[in-house]
Parts: structure tokens; sequence; C-alpha cells
């Protein structure tokens, strides 16, 4: 078959999963689930394609069969033991490997922890206002004496504003604590209105995405014949 | 009729014309602001690229996306990559979220290395796919011994004969880690090899834009050194690279349909407001 050919059956096909996929915008209909299953059994088959290939062939497959490292035979049983779940008296035995894989999660959350939030406390906790990085300093990314001075401003008050309003550990009482709860609430509000805000910008995207396909790889180069 | 009865697909008949049309003919918008994470990611990649300490590291291109978040990870791939080959810069790819990543990584790679003049083996390599269920190890593994960990590239050729590979062994000779993801992903590098080497590597991210808001807080630590914040981002570095492609075309489009969105928020919120007027006026 002619690689032009082969081009045109992939614009065509993926054309026909875009709208048929899409159709569910006008209602349920047969055309969106039979595109939907078709989408779910090729992603699994894709899984499975790779975990052989990638990983279990290379890894582990190639060097015991053919680099002679005989003792990754053993791998198979340590593997069986995970489903001995299933087996009521023999269930002791996927205990044993899931513990060793638990304690290993655990030990490296230790590491994990520390690596990822260490450094956002350390940065909350010698915050000052006039803490203004030089350019290409971590913090700088940009910003300018003003805006630094504002940034870190703002981050100290939203910082103790948020922190009040989860303390739940006394009655918030008077006038101070149950504004400045407050205030944390409304700023919670404000990131959670980003938040859905860049939900949106992703959603959009993913939408221009399709329709650039369908509007210049199928439309322009196929039906008009455009470059 | 009432404006919380319009059917939705009118909607979503208004998104795809807004959408279309600056797909379609050219719509006039100003070019966009380059936002600080954005101007950070250049110059940090400039920055490698020329310190003699980093220039000649290794690059590595963490592709952990698939074909769902196409339009946003491809388009800062190919941004991306453009800027690397441009500064003749060494680069891997890797993937260990989605196996698509191996394949959408590698091709657009491919593609951008032969415009570059850029030879597999020699100037770049395709590190392949790593399941995500045992990153942490393979990560920790890695930070000493990238050959050892990873074994063989996607074509299964051993890392250890692959002549780009003969001076990069460890963390220590990785100069900048790029991720582009769709999931949470990042956190891996900054947790088990950003910082394992004897110096910190810098560290840049590309996340789809619904993830953005949660990496800010890194650029103030310093864990990241820059972000190109989805579609827009991507956008903006095109600009600033000066090499308008995909992301260019398609921000007139993003832009009017926020431009839509925010307008039916506000549609919305009157015929709400209208409608509870009524049905308070019902009730006297």
């Amino acid at each position: 078959m002619k690689e032009e050919t082969v081009k045109l059956i992939v614009v065509l096909l993926g054309v026909a999963s875009t709208l048929g996929i899409y159709s569910i915008l006008y209602k349920e209909n047969k055309v969106f689930r039979f595109f939907e299953h078709m989408y779910l059994g090729l992603a699994a088959g894709y899984s499975i394609s790779a975990a052989w290939n990638d990983i279990l062939r290379p890894q582990w497959w190639t060097l015991m069969m053919v680099e002679g490292r005989w003792w990754m035979l053993f791998a198979i049983p340590a593997a069986m033991m995970f489903y001995m779940i299933y087996s009521k008296q023999n269930s002791w035995m996927s205990r044993l490997i899931f513990g060793l894989f638990l304690g290993a999660t655990a030990g490296q959350t230790f590491q994990s922890f520390a690596a990822d939030y260490f450094p956002k406390i350390r940065t909350a906790a010698s915050k000052a206002v006039m803490d203004l990085p030089e350019v290409g300093q971590p913090g700088a990314y940009g910003l300018t004496p003003f805006s630094a001075a504002l940034n870190n401003i703002l981050f100290i008050v939203i910082l103790a504003s948020v922190m009040t309003y989860f303390f739940f550990s006394f009655e918030q009482k008077g006038k101070v604590i149950p504004a400045v709860s407050k205030f944390g609430r409304y700023t919670l509000m404000i990131a959670f209105g980003a938040l859905f805000g860049s939900t949106i910008m992703a959603r959009m995207s993913l939408l221009i995405g399709r329709m650039y396909f369908l509007i210049h790889d199928f439309a322009k180069v196929h039906i008009f014949h455009l470059p | 009729m009432r404006i919380p009865q319009l059917d939705r697909r009118v909607l979503y008949l208004l998104l795809a014309l807004v959408i279309a049309i600056p797909l379609l003919v050219s719509v006039p918008l100003p070019p966009p602001k380059i936002t600080p994470p954005t101007k950070s990611f250049y110059d940090t990649l400039e920055s490698v690229s020329e310190d003699p300490n980093t220039k000649d590291k290794l690059v590595i291109i963490s592709c952990n996306f698939g074909a769902g978040t196409l339009a946003e990870n491809l388009s800062q791939l190919k941004a991306t990559l453009n800027h690397v080959t441009s500064k003749r810069m060494k680069f891997a790819i890797f993937a260990f979220n989605d196996p698509q990543g191996r394949d959408l990584g590698g091709s657009t790679a491919q593609q951008i290395a032969d415009k570059a003049g850029y030879k597999y083996g020699e100037d770049w390599v395709n590190w392949g796919y790593r399941p995500p269920q045992g990153i942490q190890s393979l990560m920790k593994a890695m930070v000493n011994d990238l050959h050892g960990a990873l074994g063989t590239d996607v074509k299964g050729t051993k890392l250890s004969t692959i002549p780009i590979m003969a001076k990069y062994k460890k963390a220590d000779d990785v100069g900048l880690i790029i991720e582009f993801a769709a999931s949470d992903t990042l956190k891996y590098w900054i947790q088990f090899f950003q910082r394992a080497g004897s110096t910190p590597i810098a560290t840049l991210f590309c996340p789809t834009s619904v993830m953005a808001n949660e990496a800010y807080p890194m650029l103030e630590t310093g864990q990241l050194q820059g972000m190109l914040v989805g579609l827009k981002g991507a956008s903006e570095y095109e600009t600033v690279m000066q090499r308008p492609g995909f992301a260019t075309q398609a921000s007139a489009s993003l832009s009017y349909s926020h431009l839509l969105i925010i307008l039916l928020i506000i549609i919305g919120n009157i015929g709400m407001i209208q409608d509870r007027k009524r049905q308070q006026g019902a009730s006297k």
C-alpha cells in the first residue's frame, strides 16, 4: 500500500474517532459508545504491549534467557506471591510480599516528603518582605523588586490567614480571629477559582487541538488540497 | 425563552464556531505578554547552555504525556526541543508514566533532530519507557549509575554501547531536567534526582494548564527554575523564540473561547438572578 494511502486512512480514522467521541455532546448514542469502547480496548492493548516490549523483554526475559542470568527466574515466584491473596490457605504468602513493598515505600516516603516539602516550609518560614532574590536565583523568576515585595507580603498574609481558617483546635471567638479566618476562606475561594480557570484553559486547549486536526490535517490537506 | 432554559447544544455550537473561525481566517490579536515563569524558563535554558560547567552535560527530556494532552504538551515539547537543538545541547528522551510519551516524544525529537542535523546515538538518545510503579527505586539507582539502572534504549541497544552515553553515567553528568507532564510526575525528579548529585540540577516544567497552579510555589522555593503553562506558555515561548507554530495559531482561539466562557458565566448569572426575582415575586 502506498504511503500516501496509509496517511489518508490514518487521518480518516482520526476524523471518524474525533467526531464519534464528540457526538456525545449532541446526545447519548451508539456511535459514541462504540468509539469509547474502542479507545479503552486500544489503551489496554497498548499498555500490555509497552509492558512486554519496554520492560519485561529487555529488563527480564533477555537477561535471563540470552545472557544467562538464571537467578532472574525467581521473579516469577515472587510475583506469584501477590496473587496468593485469592487463596484462603496461602494468603499469608501475599502478606509477605505486600509487607516488603509497604516497608520499602514507607522508607522512600520519608525522603520524598523531605525533598518535596522542606524547601517549601523553609521558604515560607524565612520569607521576609524585602527578601528580593537576584535575577537567576531561586524565587526570582523575572519579578521586579516592587512585585517581589508585594508578592512576599501577600504570601505571608494569605499563609497566616488560611492556616488560621484550618485551625480547629479551639473555638474561633472574638473579632480578629474570625475576621482573619474569613479572609483566609475568601483567598481559598480565589485559589479555587484560579484552578477552575486553568481547568477551562486545559479543556479548551484539547478542543482546539482536535478542531485544528479537523480543519488543517483533514479538510485543508485532503479535501481542498491546500499546502 | 429564559436564559437558564437555553439548550446546552447551542452553547457547544457557539464554542465550536468561536474556536474554528480564528483557525480558518486570521483574527487580529496582540502578541502575548511574556509571563515571568516563561521568561525564566528561557533564561535558564540559555544560561545552562552557556555555562562552562553545564553546557556539555546531558538534558533529560521527560515526556510523561499522551495523546489526550497533545495540544498543550506537544506544542511545549516542539518549542523547547527547537531551543535545545539550536544550542547544540545533547539530550535524552525518557517516559515513565505513559508509554505514549516514549513514541510521541521520540517521533517529535526525531523530526526536530533531523532538521537540526543531530544523529541518533551521538547527539540524542531515546531511553524509552519505564513503568511508574517502580520509578522511585529506578530514579535512586539512576543517580549513581544511569547505564545500569536504565539498561537499554528504546531500540534495545545497551546504553553502555551508545556513543552519546559514554560520558553521561550519573546524575552529576546531567545539566538540565525538562518535565513535560499530563499528571503528577514532576515530584519524582524533585524528590529523588534533582538534588541527589553533588550539585542541584536545574529543572524546568511544562505542565498542562490545569496542573500549573500547584507548581507555582516550587518557583518560589527554587525547586523549579521555569515553567510553561499549557498552550498559553507554549505560545509565549514560540514568541520569545520567534518561531511561530501551532500554539501561536491557536492562541486567538484560546483567547476568544475564554471570552465566550466569561460572557456565558455573566449571562448565566444574570438569568439566575432574574429567575430568583421572578420566583420571589410569584411567592409574594
